[in-house]
């Protein structure tokens, strides 16, 4: 369950970040980086057009 | 250049195996010491000796590093990590940026004392203490430095046991 503080800051994200070692805390960045990634890949690719007269 | 999967884990297992002496600043010192946060580059401070330095070009070859945005493609030498300035790099695990000093000019051994050592996969790897990073986020003041502060703060007063 969140527990946000005056911060705005959800503690227990914080919590879970804390139980993990710093090597783990790396791999979760990681982890999250390439998503984002491969998520903007999927944004960039160009649509197919549906009018094969155009490229002909 | 974004690399295909940032691997920043390569990048510190390369520095400490080659005995470069850092210390990890920015939000990647924050997410190792436990803030629930992202960033997209690796931030060391280095020590400015000859030795070190020669050290660091070693790891910046191993991981094809070379000036991030520049369409040349120029890989650092001596002079430019022997300096003060910021060595901004693109390599093949991620976004490296080798500082020369950070906030007004604090190098490698002003920063020692606020820093401390952390085990990572078996390693000692020297990274800025949170107190001290809030602190140069707060001197520093920018939009992006001001948006960290909550998670810094957060997660110190959660460390020390200071619920809300």
């Amino acid at each position: 369950m969140p527990e946000i503080d005056s911060n705005g800051v959800d503690r227990s994200q914080i919590r879970r970040q804390l139980k993990l070692t710093p090597s783990e805390r790396l791999q979760a960045l990681e982890t999250f980086l390439s998503s984002v990634i491969q998520l903007r890949r999927g944004i960039r690719k160009p649509a197919v057009s549906q009018d094969s007269s155009s490229t002909r | 250049m974004e690399s295909e999967n940032p691997q920043y884990r390569k990048i510190l297992l390369r520095l400490a195996d080659e005995g470069v002496e850092v210390i990890v600043v920015g939000m990647a010192a924050a997410i190792l010491q436990g803030v629930p946060t992202s960033t997209w580059d690796l931030d060391v401070v280095h020590r400015r000796t000859a030795e070190n330095v020669e050290r660091l070009l070693r790891v910046i070859q191993d991981i094809d590093a070379v000036a991030r945005g520049d369409s040349r493609r120029l890989r650092p030498n001596e002079t430019h990590l022997i300096g003060p300035g910021h060595v901004l790099l693109e390599t093949k695990f991620g976004d490296f940026d080798c500082l020369g000093a950070i906030d007004g000019g604090r190098a490698f051994e002003d920063l020692l004392a606020s820093s401390v050592l952390i085990d990572f996969e078996g390693r000692p790897v020297r990274v800025l203490a949170l107190k001290e990073l809030l602190a140069v986020k707060r001197r520093a003041a920018r939009p992006k430095d001001l948006a960290a502060i909550p998670y810094i703060e957060s997660t110190i007063d959660e460390i020390e046991g200071r619920s809300d």
